[in-house]
C-alpha cells in the first residue's frame, strides 16, 4: 500500500469513527422508541453502517463490508416496517456495531476478526418475522411511496443514504433534486453544446449525486430519451438559473435539505480518542474545534427557506459551527500561553522589585489571563464525550443481573479539559456498575420497599465554582452504616471504640478504606477486585475529591469534584539541597515542622522504617535526598546555612553515640545538639494512604504551569513534569506516588504496621497518659517512679536528718520517717557534694513508711509509659522508659522495699506458693500495673492470665478455668462494674473469687464495688496486702469448695 | 553535497547535519535532574520550553569535562521542526528538544557523500553506531554522529512500562 492508499485509508477509518460514534446510543434510543421510532433515528443508523460498508468494499475490506451488509439488510427491513424494532434484534445490532467498530480502529488486521457468529445472530435477527410487524405494514403506506409532492422534509427522509454521503460534502454548493422528461433532457442537450451524455452536460455547471437511470447512459441523439430522470444535482446556480439552464419549470427543482447535524457533524471526542488508542501510522490528531461566536454562521444551509423547525437538532448535538485543529497545534498554542503567564509573573516581579508600577501592564496581565483562559477552553470537551458510553453500560449490565434501570444523564455539555476526560472514564464507569450492582435493588424487593419496579441512576455534570462536579444518584437500597461498621471492625480497619463516635456519614466514607468492598460475593460486574479506595486514588491522582452520601432506603449519591483543567496547578515549592521541586498542592495535607529536640519522641523507627507519630498515627517518612541519591544536608536554624548531614537517620542521636566516644566527640555532638536541626516533613496523601517526605526547606506556593518530561527523564518515577519557576529556572514537579515506590515504601504494610503498633501501643499504655515524677540521686543519672506510687513529696533540711545506727530518720509531720538512700541498695553513685535541702518521695504502699532521698526533683510530667524490661534487668529496677528524649531507670518500689524490709518479704513468702496451680486472671488495662500485677504474682507461684478489658476477661472466663480474677475499675469497652454484674449474673461464676484492685480508693466506688459483687476491694500498690489478700480468696475458696 | 556544522569534545572534531541545528546558545545555568542518566547534564529553559541538555562527551567515551570559556549549547531541531529538506535526506533527532554541550564550537564544514568514509575499526568511540562516518578536511578528521542513534532513548519503552 502507498503512501496515498494509506493516507486514503486513514480517511476512510477516521470517517467511519465518526459514522459509527453515535451508533450506539441512536440504537438505544431506537429500543426505547419501540416501533414508533422515527424514521430518521433509524435512517441515521442505516446511513452509518451503509457508509462504511460503501467504503469498506473499496479498500477491499471484505470482513467489514460482510458484516455492515448484514447489519444494513436488518436496519433496512427495520426501516421498512417489515421487522419491528425488539430488544433481541438492537442486541444484535448493538453486538455487530461493537466488532464493526473494532475492526476499524484494528483495520489493518480486521480480516482476522471473528464475524461470524455476530452475522448469525444478525440472521436470526432477520429471519423471526412478527406477524404484528406485517399488519402494521399493511395498515400503513411505506414511506417510499409518497407523492411527488412530498414537502422536503419528507424528501429528505427518503433520501438515498449516498446522496446524503456525497452531498454532505460539497461544501456551499446546494443540493436540488428534479425529475428530467425527455423534452427537458432535448433542451438540456440543446443549450450545453458539449459532452455526449446528460451526465456531461450537467457537469459543466455542477455535479451529479445520484440519478436513476445512470446519466452516462443517456446519449446525446440518442432520443426520445428515458421517459423521467430522477436527478440529484448539487450546484451554486441558484434555483431560477439552473431551470433556466435545464428548461425545467422552476417549480419543479426542489431544494434538498441535508440533515447537517448528523452526517456533516461528528461527535468530537471519540474520533480523537479511537485515534490515540490505536495509535495510526501517523501522527496527526485532530480535533474539532467548537467556534464560540455563533453568531459568525454564514452556514449556506441557513439561507434555505425550506428548513423546518421540525428539524431542529436532536437535543444531545448542538448546531455549532466547529473547524478541526490539529490537538498538536493546541497544544503548543496552550504551552505558549503558559510561558506569556509566566513572562508576566516575572515581569511583574521584576518591576515589583525595582518599586514601578505601571497601569498598561495590568491591562496587559488581564489580557494575558483572559487569553489563557481562551486557549484553555480550546482544549476542553463535554463530558459527554465519556458519558455516552454509559447507557449501554447500564442496558447491559441490568439485563446481566435481573434489573430495570433507568439512566438520567444531565449534563452532557458540560466541559473539562481533555486530559481529564481522558481519565475519568474507568473510575466513573467503576461507580456506575457499582451503582447497578449494588445500589439498585432487583424488582421484587423494590416493590416490597414502596418503590417503583425500575431503578433510576442519575448521572449528572455540572459546573460550580472554578471545578467541575459528577454526580452518580441511584435511587436504590443505600449504604446502611450499620453493616459498614460491623464490615470495618471486622476487617479490622477501625477500632470497636472508634466506631462508636462516628457519624453515619462518617461510616459511609469507611467505603474509601483500602481493603473495604461491601460486595458479599464478587460479581464479575463491579468484584473486580478493585475497591472504592482505587476509584478514590484514580480521580485523586489529578486533583479530583470524592465523596459519598448515602441514605439507607433512599439510595446512594457519590460526587466527585474535578478541577477544570491540570496545566496549571497550584504547588508548594520546596527545596533540598541546592535543588528545587514542585510538590501539586492536591497531594499536600499538611507541613509538619519536627524540631530536632523533639525528634525523639515523634520519631521513631518501626521494623526498619522511619516514621512519625502524628497524633496517635503512625506515618512513615520519606527523606526526598534519599530517595532522589542526593548528599543529605540541613539548614542551619541560625545561619540558614546549608550544612552536610551527616547522621545516619533522624534517630541517630543516641544509637550512634557509643559509650565508648572519646569527650571530645561528645562535645562535639552536643554542640551540634544545641542547634537543633528543625525537619520539614510534607504530609503527602495518596489515595487512603498518607506519608512523610522530609525535605530542607518550605519556601512558597506557587501556580505552575505543567510541562511534560522529556523522554530522556520518562523513566525516573520521582518526577511528573518539569516547570518554569518565577526566576526562569527550570524545577521539576515530583510524583508522589513514584516517589513511595522508589522509596520503596510499602504503604499497605507500614498501615499494617501501624496497625499492629498501635494496638500493640494501646497494650502497652502507650495511649494512656500518666504522671512520672523524675529525680535523681546524684549528678548523673535520673530515675522515674509513676507518680501513682507517691504519696507525697517532702523537702527537707540535711541537717534535720538523724542518723540511728546504720539508719537514717527524718521528723515529718510529728512522727519519725525512716529514709533509704538509693545508692545504698543499687549500683548507683552516691552524689558527688553535699547538698542542703533534699527531697524525700514517701511511696504510697508498705505497710511501714519510708521516705526515698532524692537530691533533687526534675519533673513531673505528664506522659505515656512504655516500659522496656529488656534494656534494665538490674534488681531494684522495673527497665527503663523513654521520657522526653531521654532514656531513664523506672525504679521497681516493691523489689526496692523488700531489700529495705527483708521483714516484708517474708510476709509475702508466707503468702506465697501455699495455693498451688492456682490461676488469676487480672484485669487491666494499663500495661503497667499489668506487667507489675503480674510480676509479683508470678514470683508468689501464680499462674496468670490477661486480658485489657472486661469483655475480653469474659471470653476467658468461658473458655478457661480461672480460680481467681482481679480487676480494675475503670477500663475501656468494658469496666470493672460492668464486668462484675456479668460475672456474679452466670450461675458458673456466682462464686467466683473476684477482687478489686484500682485507683479509686474513694469510699463510694469502694461500696458500689462491694455491693455490685467485688469479694474484696483493695488500692493498688500494696504488694504485701495485695498477695494476702489474694491468698486469702483463695483459702477460702479451696475451703468452701471442700465443703 | 550536505554540510555540517562542527564542534569539538575534548579536542575530537565531530560534525551533525547543519540542517538539524536550531542555535548556538552560550552555557546558561542547568537545572540538574537527580537519577537521570550520567549523560543528561540537566534542564534548561529557552524562551519558555524546556530543553534537555546532553554531554555527548558521556555517550561517546569521551569523558566529562569541565566547563569552559568557550563550551556551549547546541539546540537540536526535535523531529518536528525538522525541515522538510532535512527528512528527505533522512535526518532524523529526538522527538524533544536538546541541547548539546560541546567544548567548542567549530566550522561548518561541506562534504560530498563519496568523501565520507566508514569509521576505521580503531575508533576510540564507545560505540561505533553513533558514528555514521569520517571526513577528511583540510586539517582535521571529521567524525561525523548518527545523531538519531546517539540521541535515542535507549531502553525508552521498558522503562516506561515501571511507570
Amino acid at each position: 500500500m502507498d503512501a496515498q492508499d494509506r493516507e486514503i485509508l486513514n480517511e476512510f477509518v477516521s470517517e467511519s469513527r465518526e459514522h459509527l460514534a453515535d451508533i450506539e446510543s441512536d440504537l438505544l434510543a431506537m429500543e426505547e422508541a419501540g416501533d414508533d421510532a422515527d424514521d430518521e433515528l433509524i435512517n441515521r443508523v442505516f446511513r452509518a453502517i451503509h457508509t462504511v460498508k460503501g467504503a469498506s468494499g473499496f479498500f477491499g475490506l471484505q470482513k467489514i463490508a460482510k458484516l455492515s451488509h448484514t447489519m444494513e439488510n436488518l436496519l433496512m427491513k427495520i426501516r421498512d416496517r417489515e421487522l419491528s424494532i425488539t430488544s433481541e434484534r438492537i442486541d444484535a445490532l448493538l453486538n455487530a456495531s461493537d466488532i464493526l467498530k473494532g475492526m476499524i480502529d484494528d483495520v489493518d488486521n480486521s480480516e482476522s476478526f471473528e464475524i461470524d457468529e455476530a452475522i448469525a445472530v444478525l440472521e436470526a435477527a432477520l429471519s423471526g418475522k412478527e406477524p404484528s410487524a406485517e399488519a402494521k405494514k399493511e395498515g400503513q403506506a411505506p414511506p417510499s411511496e409518497s407523492t411527488e409532492s412530498a414537502s422536503s422534509q419528507e424528501m429528505e427522509e427518503q433520501l438515498p443514504p449516498e446522496v446524503i454521503a456525497a452531498a454532505s460534502k460539497k461544501g456551499p454548493a446546494s443540493l436540488y433534486r428534479f425529475i428530467m422528461d425527455d423534452s427537458a433532457i432535448t433542451t438540456a442537450f440543446e443549450k450545453e453544446k458539449e459532452g455526449d451524455t446528460l451526465m456531461d452536460v450537467l457537469s459543466q455547471t455542477g455535479e451529479v449525486i445520484f440519478s436513476n437511470p445512470e446519466l452516462s447512459t443517456i446519449k446525446r441523439g440518442e432520443s426520445p430519451y428515458s421517459p423521467s430522470v430522477e436527478v440529484f444535482y448539487s450546484t451554486i446556480l441558484e434555483p431560477d438559473v439552473l431551470a433556466l439552464t435545464l428548461g425545467l419549470d422552476e417549480k419543479a427543482i426542489q431544494p434538498v435539505i441535508i440533515p447537517k447535524q448528523e452526517t456533516k457533524e461528528p461527535k468530537k471526542e471519540p474520533a480523537i480518542e479511537t485515534k490515540e488508542a490505536s495509535s495510526p501510522p501517523e501522527e496527526e490528531k485532530e480535533v474539532e474545534k467548537k467556534e464560540t461566536d455563533s453568531g459568525q454562521k454564514a452556514a449556506p444551509e441557513e439561507k434555505k427557506p425550506l428548513s423546518s423547525p421540525k428539524k431542529k437538532p436532536k437535543t444531545q448535538t448542538q448546531q455549532q459551527e466547529t473547524i478541526r485543529v490539529n490537538v498538536r497545534l493546541l497544544t503548543r498554542l496552550m504551552d505558549l500561553a503558559g510561558e506569556l503567564v509566566l513572562g508576566r509573573n516575572q515581569l511583574m516581579q521584576a518591576l515589583k522589585d525595582r518599586d514601578r508600577d505601571l497601569p498598561i501592564l495590568h491591562t496587559l496581565s488581564q489580557r494575558v489571563t483572559e487569553l489563557q483562559e481562551h486557549v484553555m477552553q480550546t482544549r476542553m470537551q463535554p463530558v459527554g464525550n465519556v458519558f455516552n458510553k454509559f447507557p449501554r453500560i447500564v442496558r447491559d449490565m441490568s439485563k446481566k443481573v435481573n434489573k430495570k434501570i433507568k439512566l438520567i444523564i444531565e449534563g452532557n455539555e458540560v466541559e473539562l479539559d481533555r486530559s481529564i476526560i481522558e481519565v475519568i472514564s474507568d473510575p466513573l464507569t467503576h461507580l456506575i456498575r457499582n451503582s447497578v450492582d449494588h445500589g439498585i435493588e432487583p424488582p421484587e424487593e423494590r416493590i416490597r420497599a414502596g418503590k417503583e419496579a425500575e431503578g433510576t441512576i442519575w448521572l449528572r455534570a455540572y459546573q460550580e465554582g472554578g471545578q467541575v462536579n459528577i454526580e452518580i444518584q441511584d435511587d436504590g437500597k443505600g449504604i446502611d452504616p450499620e453493616k459498614i461498621r460491623a464490615k470495618a471492625i471486622e476487617k479490622g480497619l477501625i477500632k470497636p471504640e472508634e466506631a462508636e463516635n462516628m457519624s453515619n456519614k462518617e461510616l459511609t466514607n469507611l467505603i474509601f478504606l483500602p481493603g473495604f468492598s461491601t460486595a458479599e460475593k464478587i460479581s464479575d460486574i463491579s468484584g473486580r477486585g478493585v475497591g472504592m479506595d482505587v476509584v478514590k486514588t484514580n480521580f485523586e491522582k489529578f486533583g479530583g475529591v470524592v465523596e459519598i452520601n448515602s441514605e439507607k432506603g433512599k439510595g446512594t449519591t457519590v460526587t466527585v469534584r474535578l478541577p477544570l483543567t491540570l496545566a496549571i496547578i497550584p504547588s508548594i515549592i520546596t527545596k533540598v539541597g541546592d535543588h528545587r521541586f514542585a510538590v501539586p498542592q492536591v497531594n499536600l495535607e499538611e507541613i509538619v515542622r519536627v524540631k530536632g529536640e523533639n525528634e525523639k519522641i515523634r520519631i521513631e523507627r518501626v521494623k526498619g522504617y522511619e516514621v512519625l507519630r502524628l497524633r496517635g498515627h503512625l506515618l512513615s517518612l520519606v527523606r526526598l535526598a534519599d530517595v532522589l541519591k542526593i548528599p543529605r544536608t540541613f539548614v542551619h536554624p541560625e545561619t540558614k546555612e546549608v550544612l552536610p548531614d551527616r547522621r545516619v537517620n533522624i534517630l541517630d542521636r543516641r544509637d550512634s553515640d557509643p559509650p565508648s566516644r572519646n569527650n571530645k566527640e561528645r562535645r562535639a555532638l552536643k554542640d551540634r545538639r544545641t542547634h537543633p536541626q528543625i525537619l520539614n516533613i510534607l504530609v503527602l496523601k495518596l489515595g487512603g494512604s498518607r506519608y512523610g517526605l522530609i525535605v530542607d526547606q518550605v519556601l512558597d506556593t506557587e501556580e505552575i504551569v505543567v510541562k511534560p518530561l522529556s523522554n530522556y527523564l520518562k523513566s525516573i518515577a520521582c518526577f511528573s513534569g518539569t516547570t518554569i519557576m518565577g526566576d526562569g529556572k527550570v524545577a521539576m514537579i515530583l510524583d508522589v506516588q513514584g516517589i513511595a515506590r522508589i522509596a520503596n515504601l510499602k504503604l499497605a504494610d507500614i498501615e499494617e504496621i501501624s496497625k499492629a503498633e498501635e494496638e500493640n501501643l494501646a497494650r502497652k499504655g502507650m495511649m494512656e497518659k500518666q504522671y512520672v515524677l523524675l529525680f535523681s540521686v546524684n549528678e548523673h543519672e535520673a530515675f522515674a517512679l509513676p507518680m501513682s506510687m507517691v504519696a507525697r513529696l517532702e523537702k527537707i533540711e540535711t541537717i534535720k536528718i538523724e542518723t540511728v545506727g546504720e539508719r537514717e530518720f527524718v521528723q515529718l509531720r510529728g512522727s519519725s520517717l525512716p529514709l533509704i538512700r538509693l545508692e545504698k541498695y543499687l549500683s548507683i553513685k552516691p552524689p558527688e557534694k553535699e547538698h542542703e535541702t533534699l527531697f524525700v518521695i514517701v511511696p504510697r504502699m508498705s505497710r511501714h513508711p519510708m521516705g526515698i532521698i532524692a537530691t533533687k526533683v526534675i519533673d513531673v510530667l505528664e506522659t505515656s509509659i512504655e516500659l522496656d524490661t529488656e534494656s534494665m534487668t538490674d534488681r531494684g529496677f522495673l527497665g527503663t522508659v523513654i521520657i522526653a528524649g531521654r532514656t531513664m531507670p523506672m525504679l521497681d518500689l516493691f523489689t526496692l522495699f523488700e531489700m529495705v524490709d527483708p521483714e516484708q518479704k517474708e510476709i509475702i513468702d508466707s503468702v506465697s506458693g501455699e495455693v498451688h496451680n492456682a490461676r488469676i486472671l487480672i484485669v487491666e488495662d494499663t500495661p503497667f500495673f499489668m506487667k507489675l500485677t503480674r510480676s509479683y504474682l508470678e514470683s508468689a507461684g501464680y499462674e496468670v492470665l490477661e486480658a485489657m478489658d472486661g469483655v475480653k476477661a469474659l471470653s476467658i472466663l468461658h473458655s478457661e478455668p480461672v480460680d481467681l480474677v482481679i480487676s480494675d475499675i475503670e477500663m475501656p469497652v468494658m469496666d470493672g462494674y460492668e464486668l462484675i454484674q456479668n460475672i456474679r449474673k452466670s450461675e458458673k461464676f456466682k462464686d467466683l473469687p473476684v477482687m478489686a484492685l484500682t485507683a479509686l480508693s474513694d469510699e463510694k466506688s469502694r461500696a458500689k464495688g462491694l455491693r455490685l459483687g467485688f469479694d474484696d476491694y483493695e488500692i493498688k500498690i500494696d504488694k504485701a496486702r495485695v498477695l494476702t489478700k489474694v491468698h486469702e480468696l483463695l483459702t477460702r475458696k479451696q475451703r468452701a469448695s471442700a465443703a | 553535497m550536505e554540510q555540517f556544522a562542527t564542534f569539538y569534545l575534548n579536542d575530537t572534531l565531530f560534525g551533525i547535519p547543519i540542517l538539524t541545528i536550531r542555535e548556538i546558545h552560550p552555557l546558561i545555568e542547568m537545572t540538574p535532574v537527580p537519577l537521570a542518566p550520567d549523560f543528561i547534564r540537566g534542564l534548561v529553559n529557552l524562551r519558555g520550553q524546556v530543553v534537555t541538555i546532553i554531554d555527548l562527551g558521556i555517550k561517546l567515551g569521551v569523558g566529562r569535562r569541565d566547563s569552559q570559556e568557550r563550551t556551549r549549547l547546541m539546540i537540536i531541531k526535535p523531529n518536528a521542526e525538522l525541515s522538510d529538506l532535512a527528512l528527505e535526506k533522512g535526518i532524523k533527532t529526538s522527538d524533544d528538544p536538546v541541547g548539546l554541550l560541546i567544548d567548542e564550537i567549530g566550522d561548518v564544514v561541506s562534504a560530498e557523500e563519496n568523501d565520507i568514509e566508514p569509521p576505521p575499526a580503531n575508533m576510540d568511540i564507545n560505540d561505533l553506531k553513533y558514528v555514521r562516518g569520517v571526513a577528511k578536511t583540510r586539517s582535521d578528521l571529521l567524525t561525523l554522529l548518527n545523531l538519531n542513534q546517539l540521541l535515542g532513548v535507549e531502553g525508552g519503552n521498558e522503562n516506561q512500562n515501571q511507570i
